[in-house]
């Protein structure tokens, strides 16, 4: 014989509410994460494609960068395929023939769609960053060896030399020694082989990575200049489309592209 | 249109404005203007970093011109809707809509694109399909 027993009304509601109660404090607990990891593949998420929200990103109405007249001059000799001073004849964007980008123009990331992704990998000494575009990787020793006397003759390099620490919780990378081929980012800013930059990244959750950029540069910008904020979101080992596209700036396909496309399309 | 759904389609068409501005696409073609042309396929380059084709067409004297057309989804995004290199080959037909070049030079950037009478697939977005969304979890509207 079965007996029903009856379950008070308003102890269904308690156990209801605090089965819900849990729920959500559940689904609201933030994922754990250790902040002194930035290991990953990271994807910009904020908008900006230039190093700074100057007024030609159309992202943002920084004040127009600190030049001096020489910095002036050469920004005005670097023909960009973007934004209002694009020149379809003149430009000479170091990534139409695939050169390398260097760093900080890496870290903007280049373009909004499949090609955005980066990756860092932390090893005891060292921190590398791996970018998809070129194919290219930057080393960030972090051994506490001491940066090179930036006024020292350099051997100077596309991504230059650079040492990161931690500073609580935010990493800071400090680089001199680069090769003043590299435009800072996609609108032309120019930098000379004596400029200083010193990068900070912070792990703010669990997928959340920001980096701001400071370019020390007297030679052609009155005072330190700062990037806008920029925010990567973590995205993991995932492999679909997006991610598992494998791009090369090849440059006999590009120079091909050049001569039968783009340049007789530009009339240049 | 819920919140969400302005947030995606905006998201798309500054996306598409992104892939658009690719090695200054904007600045070369007349992105409002709309041409046919029609020839026979001599070669198609499925590379980065967008494929091109090339096509004889021939003029009202019969002459023949070699065309360049520029495509501009990148392979990858082809490659979602189903193409890959030999998609087009050698000696196709194909009839395009295309945007005329500045220059006033016989090169175009793909708009529309029958092969042997066809209609090939190039995506939602003007030329090819929006970008893949972000990444999970990404803030769409997240700004500097």
């Amino acid at each position: 014989m079965s007996r029903h027993h009856r379950i008070p009304a308003g102890a269904l509601l308690l156990v209801t509410g605090s089965v819900l109660a849990a729920a959500v404090t559940f689904a609201q607990t933030p994922k754990p994460f250790d902040p002194h990891d930035l290991s990953g593949k990271w994807a910009r998420t904020s908008f900006n494609q230039g190093f700074s929200t100057v007024p030609e990103s159309g992202r943002g109405n920084a004040p127009q960068a600190p030049f001096t007249a020489a910095g002036k001059a050469a920004y005005d000799k670097n023909y960009p395929g973007y934004g209002p001073r694009a020149n379809a004849t003149l430009r000479n964007d170091p990534m139409g023939s695939c050169d390398p980008l260097g760093i900080p123009r890496n870290l903007n990331a280049e373009v909004v769609s499949s090609h955005n992704w980066w990756e860092i990998v932390q090893l005891p000494d060292r921190m590398m960053q791996l970018f998809e575009w070129h194919h290219e990787y930057r080393v960030v020793y972090t051994d506490g060896r001491k940066l090179p006397d930036a006024t020292a003759d350099l051997d100077a390099k596309w991504n230059g030399y650079s040492v990161g620490k931690w500073e609580g919780d935010t990493f800071v990378v400090d680089s001199v020694g680069f090769d003043d081929r590299t435009w800072l980012d996609k609108f032309g800013y120019p930098h000379t082989d004596g400029m200083r930059l010193q990068e900070r990244y912070r792990r703010t959750d669990a997928t959340t990575l920001e980096l701001t950029m400071v370019v020390t540069d007297p030679e052609y910008y009155t005072r330190p200049w700062e990037s806008d904020r920029k925010v990567f979101k973590l995205n993991g080992l995932q492999i679909d489309r997006r991610w598992d596209e494998q791009i090369y700036c090849v440059p006999s396909e590009e120079q091909k592209f050049n001569r039968l496309i783009r340049d007789p399309a530009s009339g240049k | 249109m819920n919140s969400r759904r302005l947030l995606v389609s905006l998201m798309v068409m500054i996306m598409t404005t992104g892939v658009l501005a690719h090695h200054g696409t904007s600045i070369t073609y007349e992105m409002d203007k709309t041409i046919t042309v029609t020839g026979t396929v001599d070669e198609f380059d499925f590379s980065y970093p967008h494929p091109s084709l090339f096509v004889d067409v021939a003029d009202e004297k019969g002459r023949v011109v070699k065309w360049g057309v520029e495509f501009l989804p990148t392979p990858a995004a082809l490659k979602s809707l189903g193409w890959n290199k030999t998609s087009i080959k050698a000696g196709d037909k194909v009839e395009m809509g295309c945007h005329p070049s500045k220059s006033g030079k016989p090169v175009c950037a793909l708009q529309s694109l029958t092969i042997n009478g066809k209609a090939a697939q190039l995506g939602a977005g003007p030329g090819g399909p929006p970008p893949a969304a972000p990444p999970a979890g990404a803030r769409g509207g997240q700004r500097e």
